[in-house]
């Protein structure tokens, strides 16, 4: 078999070369410096997120090509070409109502620009719905409105693409401005020698393209980055940093990562109980931990500020602190029920990250400026989201020990196990604590006001309060380890609620039909899940209890005669 | 257990016998039991849960009244801070172990107590700067009613509630009097009251000149109120302005009558208008009309390419378009559809001022124009109405007590007659009708509180809408004074049935500082290249009254200013946080900020750092944690009968 393959390789690369250059090939304008979303960024992360915002996917076939293009090639295309894409089914519609109001057909998703703008009946409710903005700021949106936003965003997006003016590759003439400016406005801003030629250039490029000669497109394409550069050297990011972000957006570190958490949990499982398992599964663990680490850095340098502005952000943080506490306490213990109990947690949550950009968004934005280098931002958000790991650590160990009540054979727990989950805990519970204070202090340090039971807030305190009653109904002697089990699954609702609950149920209303957005069916399934499991694991684990006690005291009775 | 059969008991038993023993010992356990603690986290947990439903399906008002400031939640936090003290009672005599125990629970209570206080002597405000006008008030958001005691003149302020439970006709609030068994009974509630000036007869009055009192009505529009027009120069009340779409004027002639400015009805307004037309630029078309605006026919000049001819578009304020072939010779005369005739007198290739006077500049067709002249009548329509003159509605008081009046455009007059009380006058604009109500000779203007209507309010700026209450004084034996309507910020003197004046102020409590604030600047500087704002820095000026200090300070966005600014004063919380609240973009002369002040905000921290150290107190440092639980057992049930875990 693998014969057959290496005697047909160098056919295959024979052949390679040729098929790759009967494409002009996207990909050479990737280190291109354009402006897009308050910040410079490489081109290609830019066609990727731009493609990802107008459709929902990165990739997209128009009416005139057979197979789906990449977004490299999409952009260009809308670049290059912009003639015919009013009519192309590009803007994504996601409200069922929206699309039915639209008159799109059942399955599709997708709407030209065309065909929306000229709707009477979209007009009208974009103009209501401006107008309700203006009148009344503060009245909540239902979810048509919504995704009339939504759409008109769209919309927006597209007429900046086809108008050319979204292609910010020009740095501005240094007269101070930072803003980039699209082609048509070189000659504007630069005198007729400067601007000349690098004019020449994009029509070179551009008619290259549109021959589809790919040799001639990469030479002008080259020549256009650096004529473009050219103009302003200082205005522009640094090369490296350029490579950096095109690096960091193709290698997908935290893809690699679940992946190779994945593999340490097989090992793990697969050989559990020997030590070769373990070392290969700490070996992968350690793997993904540095992918992990390496990821951050990237993104930090990138992005000039900590982690902490959206739920993709606290999303692969969590599996961060996940993993971090993990190895700590199973460096410590040597009990391999931390890295059983932390894998699939942060397997799960990076898996999450990187397959709902819907929802989970991990394209890189600036913060506001008053936000910027915000000493408090930085630290509470960290602390928190430190915290909601280590009560999801808490809950992959709780797992463990509601799997050995319902599935294992002898129902041995041993007490240790317990004694892991509660270290779990304690840390979850400090760290909750200090994150919370913390957002008081910033809040009263910034605008005055300590706590004023704002959602966020409260749902912080409503999971404090959830662990302090699990902790305290330890001590009352109420329940033990298996209660502590328990009460982290349902103690880890409550962070739900808090980290995600209050963006994505509260704020959409409970009496409104925004489900489907958010992703808040993937989060009702896990919650159910996770009671159903609870609830089995308890009422197998009483009944074992109650089925112990008769069993005593039947022997009681035999041994009193 | 162990027992000691010598003397000394052991601690285990002291708390047992203690509580046997002393009722007090028994009250203090009973008062720290788990049990207690256990049922106040579970319920004070569920409550603050379902607050935030209800924040989210209600608002935030309502989570606020019904949960988080409602009596009994504060009353179970109460009973949380007896709990936690009691319970650190219960384990005297203290061991080394309970170190973060007892920080912990004493850093609760100190929290607790922190946000009382706040609550207590702290309060929360608003303050709206403008530039260089130095405040020495706040303005928090306390609605009050504000009394004054019949006895001594002092001024009792109390809260009324005007947002959850607004008093109603059918549902009065009643309000007592300090010092007297009188009531005030509060009847209604609107967000939206203005005073209006009408005007009333006053013979005697050296200010009193003719006016006139209208009712202006339209069906269409579904409005109907009263305006007054008064003859004093500079009253304001002279003309008034028809939400734009025309003017009522009183004046005391009438402008003499020409025949030949009589428009009939069905008849259009004369125009004439010049107008010279630049092919390559059609934006900057020069325009001279006989009423002075343009009248809004919109002329295109089309040059052709080589071989066909140049063409004239045209295009009515109503719509209609018409375009026209010119050929060489001029003058080029045309009709319009609508019968306004156009005339192209002069063409030139290239366009320039030469020798002071227009003419060309060279043969070749660089800047191509035309003179053109259009001459007729306009039709009042539903779009030429923006092109024609301003509609007016003149009226003048005669001696007989009669009123003459013309209805005019510009020059032209459309309508005139006379008119007198009771008789409406139709001036053709949509089904307006403006009827006098009361003529006078001599009267002056006074001010009524009139509520507006829902279709008045949606035309004004929700800003300027002031609300007010509607109270009357009620006697024991229940009798009750005549009604009246008390604005926000206002105080008003309410009469009683027997005629005794009881002075009532409604509005939001001030709060006086002992410095003065001044807005020396205040800056929004924009994102590059938008006008979204980045920051705004209002730069303020505090003059400390009593000791005379002065200092000057920004506040930013999460920077805000505070003053008094010692630095012992931060962190007890005694002092004043001003930060950016909001800004009105059309007035860079004026900011509005927040105002806090936090007493309590000392043992709010100090509480949250003992929460803190605590609970790291007792999860890590050994010699002051808790002993590691000794209930770790196995579970076997096959073998083991030990369950506890």
């Amino acid at each position: 078999m693998m014969k057959r393959f290496f005697s047909l390789l160098p056919a295959l690369l024979l052949f390679l070369p040729v098929w790759l250059s009967a494409q002009v090939d996207p990909t050479t304008l990737d280190g291109l410096v354009i402006q897009s979303g308050g910040r410079q960024k490489p081109f290609g992360v830019f066609t990727a997120e731009t493609l990802q915002s107008l459709t929902g996917k990165k990739e997209f076939k128009p009416s005139f090509s057979e197979k789906k293009l990449p977004a490299g090639e999409v952009l260009l295309e809308i670049w290059f070409n912009p003639q015919k894409w009013s009519k192309e089914e590009i803007i994504l519609v996601d409200y069922q109502p929206l699309r039915k109001l639209l008159g799109m057909d059942g399955k599709k998703k997708l709407a030209s620009f065309e065909s929306i703008v000229s709707n009477q009946e979209f007009v009208r409710a974009f103009e209501s719905l401006q107008k309700q903005k203006r009148q009344k700021p503060n009245d909540k949106l239902d979810p048509l409105q919504k995704d009339v936003e939504s759409v008109s965003g769209r919309l927006h997006i597209f007429e900046g693409l086809v108008s050319g003016d979204a292609y910010r590759v020009i740095p501005p003439a240094p007269n101070g401005s930072i803003e980039f400016i699209p082609v048509q406005l070189l000659g504007s801003a630069y005198q007729k020698e400067q601007a000349l030629p690098v004019a020449e250039a994009f029509d070179q490029m551009r008619s290259a393209y549109l021959k589809n000669d790919p040799s001639e497109f990469k030479v002008a394409a080259t020549r256009f980055k650096e004529l473009a550069g050219g103009l302003n050297p200082a205005a522009s990011i640094s090369p490296w940093k350029v490579h950096l972000e095109n690096f960091y957006f193709k290698f997908h570190p935290f893809r690699w990562a679940w992946i190779a958490y994945l593999g340490a949990f097989v090992s793990l499982l697969a050989i559990m109980n020997q030590k070769k398992g373990y070392r290969i599964a700490w070996a992968l663990v350690l793997t993904g931990l540095l992918l992990q680490i390496s990821g951050f850095v990237m993104r930090i340098i990138i992005s000039e500020r900590a982690p902490v502005t959206n739920m993709y952000e606290t999303v692969i943080w969590l599996s961060f602190g996940v993993s971090i506490f993990a190895i700590i306490l199973e460096w410590k213990y040597r009990c391999r029920y931390y890295l059983l109990g932390a894998l699939p947690v942060s397997i799960l949550s990076l898996l999450l990250a990187d397959s709902l950009p819907n929802v989970l968004n991990d394209s890189i934005r600036p913060l506001m400026p008053v936000l910027q280098h915000n000493f408090w931002l930085t630290v509470h958000v960290l602390t928190i989201t430190s915290s909601y790991a280590a009560f999801a650590l808490a809950l992959g160990v709780a797992h463990i020990i509601l799997g050995k009540v319902l599935f294992s054979k002898k129902h041995t727990i041993e007490a240790s196990l317990y004694n892991y989950l509660y270290k779990t805990i304690q840390i979850g519970v400090l760290l909750l604590a200090i994150g919370t204070i913390l957002g008081g202090v910033w809040a009263n340090y910034s605008w005055g006001r300590f706590w004023d039971w704002d959602p966020k807030e409260t749902w912080a305190l409503v999971a404090f309060m959830s662990y302090l009653f699990i902790l305290h109904g330890r001590i009352a002697g109420w329940w033990g380890g298996f209660g502590l089990a328990i009460g982290s699954v349902i103690g880890f609702m409550a962070i739900l609620m808090a980290w995600y609950g209050v963006n994505f149920v509260l704020g959409v209303g409970l009496h409104s039909y925004g489900f489907g957005a958010g992703g808040i069916e993937y989060a009702l399934a896990f919650v159910i899940a996770e009671l159903i499991f609870a609830g089995a694991a308890l009422y197998t684990y009483t009944k074992i209890k109650t089925q112990t006690r008769t069993h005593d005291k039947a022997l009681d009775a035999v041994d009193k005669n | 257990m162990i027992v000691n059969t010598g003397g000394i008991p052991t601690r285990e038993q002291l708390i047992k016998q203690r509580q046997k023993e002393s009722p007090y010992w028994w009250l203090v356990h009973q008062l720290g039991s788990l049990k207690l603690a256990m049922f106040l986290i579970f319920t004070i947990a569920l409550a603050i849960a379902i607050a935030t439903f209800a924040e989210s399906s209600f608002s935030t008002k309502v989570a606020q009244e019904y949960i988080y400031k409602a009596p009994w939640f504060n009353l179970w936090l109460i009973v949380l801070c007896v709990n936690l003290f009691s319970v650190t009672l219960t384990r005297w005599p203290w061991q080394n172990k309970h170190l973060g125990f007892i920080v912990t629970h004493y850093g609760i209570i100190t929290l607790l107590v922190g946000a009382m206080i706040g609550r207590i002597w702290g309060f929360e405000g608003n303050v709206t700067l403008d530039k260089d006008k130095p405040l020495g008030r706040i303005i928090t958001n306390r609605t009050i009613l504000q009394v004054d005691s019949p006895r001594d003149h002092a001024t009792y302020i109390t809260d009324v509630d005007v947002s959850m439970h607004p008093p109603r006709p059918e549902k009065t609030v009643v309000m007592p009097i300090p010092d007297s068994d009188r009531k005030i009974i509060l009847s209604d509630y609107t967000e939206s009251i203005q005073a209006q000036p009408y005007l009333e007869a006053a013979i005697d009055n050296p200010e009193s000149v003719p006016g006139v009192n209208l009712r202006l009505q339209s069906a269409m529009m579904s409005q109907t109120f009263e305006v007054p027009l008064w003859l004093k120069k500079g009253s304001g009340l002279e003309s008034y302005d028809l939400f734009g779409l025309a003017t009522l004027k009183i004046v005391k002639e009438l402008p003499t009558f020409d025949p030949a400015k009589m428009i009939k009805p069905g008849e259009g307004i004369p125009f004439s208008e010049n107008q010279i037309v630049f092919a390559k630029s059609p934006e900057s078309t020069v325009i001279d009309n006989s009423w002075g605006k343009p009248s809004g026919y919109i002329v295109t000049f089309l040059v052709a390419e080589e071989g066909t001819q140049d063409r004239v578009k045209i295009i009515s304020p109503e719509g209609l378009e018409k375009t026209f072939d010119l050929t060489a010779k001029l003058p080029a005369k045309f009709i319009l559809e609508d019968g306004v005739n156009v005339s192209v007198s002069e063409r030139w290739t290239d366009f320039a001022i030469v020798k002071g006077r227009p003419g060309n500049a060279s043969k070749e067709k660089n800047n191509p124009a035309l003179f053109i002249n259009l001459s007729g009548r306009i039709q009042p329509g539903p779009r030429a109405s923006k092109s024609l003159p301003h509609p007016e509605l003149i009226m003048a008081i005669q001696p007989d007590g009669r009123i003459m009046y013309m209805v005019m455009r510009g020059e032209y007059v459309t309508m005139a007659g006379k008119s007198t009380e009771g008789e409406p006058i139709i001036p053709g604009w949509a089904d307006w009708s403006v009827t006098p109500l009361s003529v006078f000779q001599k009267a002056i203007p006074l001010t009524k509180n009139v509520v507006l209507t829902d279709t008045q309010v949606q035309t004004l700026d929700p800003k300027t809408l002031t609300p007010a209450l509607k109270a009357s004084i009620r006697t024991s034996e229940g009798q009750e004074g005549p009604v009246q309507w008390i604005p926000s910020g206002e105080v008003v003197t309410l009469e009683g049935p027997d005629g005794s004046p009881q002075r009532v102020g409604f509005g939001l409590q001030a709060h006086q500082i002992p410095f003065l604030i001044t807005l020396q600047e205040f800056q929004v500087p924009r994102r590059q290249g938008t006008d979204d704002p980045a920051d705004y820095i209002s730069t303020i000026q505090f003059n400390h009254l009593k000791t005379g200090d002065t200092s000057i300070q920004t506040s930013k966005m999460n920077h805000p200013a505070t003053y008094p600014n010692e630095w012992w004063r931060p962190l007890t919380g005694l002092t004043y946080k001003f930060s950016q609240a909001q800004w009105d973009p059309n007035n860079l002369n004026q900011t509005t900020l927040q105002v806090l002040y936090d007493p309590g905000w000392f043992f709010k921290w100090i509480g949250s750092l003992g929460i803190c150290a605590g609970i790291f107190i007792m999860f890590y440092c050994k010699p002051y944690a808790k002993p590691a639980t000794s209930k770790n057992k196995e579970i076997n049930p096959t073998t083991d009968t030990a369950t506890i875990l």
